[in-house]
């Protein structure tokens, strides 16, 4: 692959990502708790189910 | 000839030493979250939100004409059972989620996977998946 395309994959795509997660951890030292963080994974993880089957019960095969 | 080449070896490895550095910064669990259930469910959730995110994306992009409802149909029962396994397992998830991810990439093709709608989203979960993959026991 082009070093090229492969430079503008990393900084389009990898490193927006990877500082975004930092971002997120730096926020969370201003103090997310456990409790915090694994009440914010299960409302996210019934979100996503619910919007998922949503969806795929609005568009059947 | 010889200094554009060397020039672009220093940047290249600039842009490695980089991502190397990031990536080992975003590894960390913060360190306010000090349980082991706490940790598991900060990595799940960070893997959760790169899941939601894609959902979302091919949602939109189905609706905009972007992705056909197959190839969304396909995404989005993934996304959809793998919050299911993230949510049942936040330990334990890792073989299911990346195993099951891995075959999803197969069935759609490369041209869709590639598209500029969702190959954003599509990165973000190889990066988490990457990064906070559980180790296998």
């Amino acid at each position: 692959m082009n070093p090229g395309l492969i430079a503008a994959l990393i900084n389009q795509l990898l490193i927006p990502e990877l500082l975004e997660i930092i971002r997120r951890r730096q926020a969370a030292k201003l103090g997310i708790t456990d409790a915090e963080i694994i009440k914010e994974f299960n409302n996210r993880v019934l979100e996503i189910v619910t919007e998922g089957e949503n969806w795929l019960a609005a568009h059947p095969k | 000839m010889k200094e554009r080449v060397s020039l672009n070896t220093v940047q290249w490895l600039i842009a490695v030493a980089l991502v190397a550095i990031v990536v080992a910064s975003a590894c960390h669990t913060p360190v306010t979250i000090v349980t082991p259930a706490g940790k598991v469910a900060y990595a799940a959730n960070e893997v959760a939100i790169r899941v939601g995110e894609l959902q979302k994306t091919a949602i939109a992009a189905e609706a905009a004409g972007a992705i056909p409802t197959p190839v969304a149909r396909i995404i989005i029962t993934w996304t959809t059972e793998s919050a299911k396994v993230l949510g049942a397992t936040p330990a334990g998830w890792g073989t299911t989620v990346a195993t099951s991810w891995g075959e999803v990439k197969r069935q759609i093709p490369l041209a869709y996977l590639q598209n500029p709608a969702i190959i954003s989203a599509v990165s973000a979960v190889d990066v988490a998946l990457a990064i906070f993959l559980p180790p296998t026991r």
